[in-house]
């Protein structure tokens, strides 16, 4: 996958739900070992399943399966709702084409 | 002896109620004592933040010959390449005033649990570290750290604190004698201080500063800021175009048989510049599961690095020696000179140097470093003076800077949006100059 690990998704998602640059209110999460240069995405769908974005291929997890590593998991947040209609921000703001809307 | 402060509300708003994290935390290490002071916005008109604001502080306590950390403006915000912290402090090295870069995800850690600016002085009885978290600064003991690499510190301390995305500055054993070859490390990786940041922070006594942000930075035309956002990352999409990590970043370097171990490239928050390499020499670097036992080395110190292959190691024994510099905190560049040909006797070599206050002899010189006697020479893609600067300033990663270059009239635009700071680009101008007379 493309992604570059810059977690301006995280930023932009959050920006959209809350006027402020914060990483703690987004849909999308940085999924990171940084130790072991393992990186990627992880988006919360509706319904609470998780959608990861990984170097060996996406994959749709289901809820509850506790990802998280932060000190505020991503099954605490508030699930993607696709930024109702418009452009997705985390999109608009990957610069390295990795997030796409299907 | 271990002080603890809290300071009022978890939103920040006066007296700088945009982009700016709370005050200045002044830490007395000696007492054990620490205190916040506002930060006003006279000093943010006049300094605007990032070097220069720390220059400022450390006028005001210099006596003290304290280490700043400070942020930017834009650090931790959308505009790309802002994630620098800056320490500004008296190298060991040279006995004046230099800037060292903070990057990765530290600058914006730090601003976001609610500390723009700390100020640090005195040299502490016993080892300490120190903890920011949700507007809380905790000076907490660290003698069982002491010793410890710099690798275990880091994961000890996001063990013990629940929590993989603290970002960790940390010394290791180099760093603790207080020789001039000490490294701060951030995280697991040497980074931006070439000017012996790791020796003074082992001469104070302080092991680690650690920190995770869980707040937010409220910013004033919330609609205007992302637009200009938005576009200067497709602006710098555009430009950059393919990157090739650290082969974009030192295009001219020989790199000999990187492709061996070259895994992934990988950029630090908020950059759309993947300048940084990841180097797997104890697996197959092209694996891309997860759960892999090894980690390898991640190259963000490009030019620690290119100096051990032009020792005459290989991409494999670089990598290696790397990774042994950086556990112990042993400033690369400054060692691979001294090291032997031979990759077992060079990483035992490592581990003499950093067994002994091991002082150096001058800045280690990096090829394209921009104004090295006022910048760590983090980045060796060269950039104006002045450009770098303003990066310094506002919180832009140098190396972007110098990449992409610092365009005033979008810098002007941004702080009037994000934080109704009214400037020019001949104010941004003055201000970069007057850090670099």
């Amino acid at each position: 996958m493309n992604c570059i690990g810059c977690g301006l998704c995280e930023l932009a998602c959050s920006f959209r739900r809350d006027h402020a640059f914060t990483a703690m209110r987004s849909s999308v999460m940085l999924r990171l070992d940084d130790k072991r240069h393992y990186f990627g995405v992880m988006i919360k769908l509706p319904g609470g399943d998780l959608l990861l974005g990984r170097p060996e291929g996406p994959e749709v997890q289901k809820a509850g399966a506790g990802e998280g590593g932060s000190a505020k998991p991503i099954l605490l947040r508030e699930a993607c709702d696709e930024c109702a209609g418009e452009v997705p921000y985390c999109v608009r703001a990957c610069p390295a084409e990795c997030l796409h809307l299907e | 002896m271990y002080g603890h402060a809290r300071p009022s509300a978890f939103i920040w708003s006066d007296p700088v109620e945009y982009l700016y994290a709370g005050g200045v935390l002044i830490v007395d290490l000696e007492e054990g004592e620490i205190e916040q002071e506002e930060l006003s916005r006279d000093l943010i008109s006049s300094r605007l933040g990032g070097a220069a604001l720390n220059l400022a502080l450390f006028e005001d306590l210099k006596e003290r010959d304290p280490l700043v950390i400070g942020t930017g403006p834009l650090t931790a915000t959308m505009v790309p390449g802002g994630a620098l912290a800056v320490a500004t402090l008296r190298s060991p090295i040279t006995n004046s005033i230099m800037h060292v870069p903070l990057v990765s995800s530290l600058g914006v850690e730090l601003k976001l649990a609610g500390f723009s600016f700390i100020v640090l002085h005195g040299r502490s009885e016993g080892p300490v570290h120190l903890w920011l978290h949700d507007e809380i600064a905790d000076l907490l003991p660290a003698d069982e750290m002491w010793g410890e690499d710099t690798w275990t510190t880091t994961d000890r301390i996001r063990e013990e604190q629940g929590d993989e995305r603290i970002q960790v500055l940390s010394i290791g054993p180099a760093g603790e004698r207080g020789g001039s070859i000490g490294q701060a490390v951030v995280n697991f990786w040497s980074e931006g201080d070439k000017v012996g940041l790791g020796a003074r922070m082992g001469q104070m006594r302080l092991k680690a500063l650690a920190c995770r942000g869980m707040g937010q930075l409220e910013v004033a035309d919330p609609e205007r800021t992302l637009d200009l956002c938005i576009t200067e990352i497709r602006r710098a999409k555009e430009k950059l175009g393919p990157s090739k990590g650290i082969a974009s970043l030192m295009p001219e370097a020989d790199l000999k048989n990187i492709v061996a171990v070259h895994h992934r490239d990988s950029a630090c928050s908020g950059c759309p510049w993947p300048c940084r390499s990841f180097s797997k020499f104890n697996e197959p670097p092209t694996v891309l599961g997860e759960g892999l036992r090894e980690p390898g080395i991640l190259l963000a110190d490009a030019p620690g690095f290119v100096s051990l292959l032009d020792r005459g190691f290989d991409a494999v024994g670089a990598s290696r020696l790397m990774e042994a510099a950086t556990r112990l905190g042993i400033e690369p560049v400054s060692a691979s000179a001294q090291l032997p040909s031979d990759l077992s006797s060079a990483i035992g070599k490592l581990q003499e140097l950093a067994s002994a206050r091991t002082g150096v002899g001058g800045v280690p010189w990096v090829k394209g470093a921009t104004r090295p006697d006022l910048f760590s020479p983090f980045a060796p893609n060269g950039g104006e003076a002045k450009d770098i600067a303003l990066a310094y300033i506002l919180g832009i990663c140098p190396r972007y800077a110098a990449r992409m270059g610092m365009r005033p009239d979008f810098y002007v635009q941004i702080l009037e949006a994000g934080a109704e700071i009214e400037t020019s680009g001949e104010m941004l101008a003055s201000l970069a100059s007057s850090i670099i007379r």
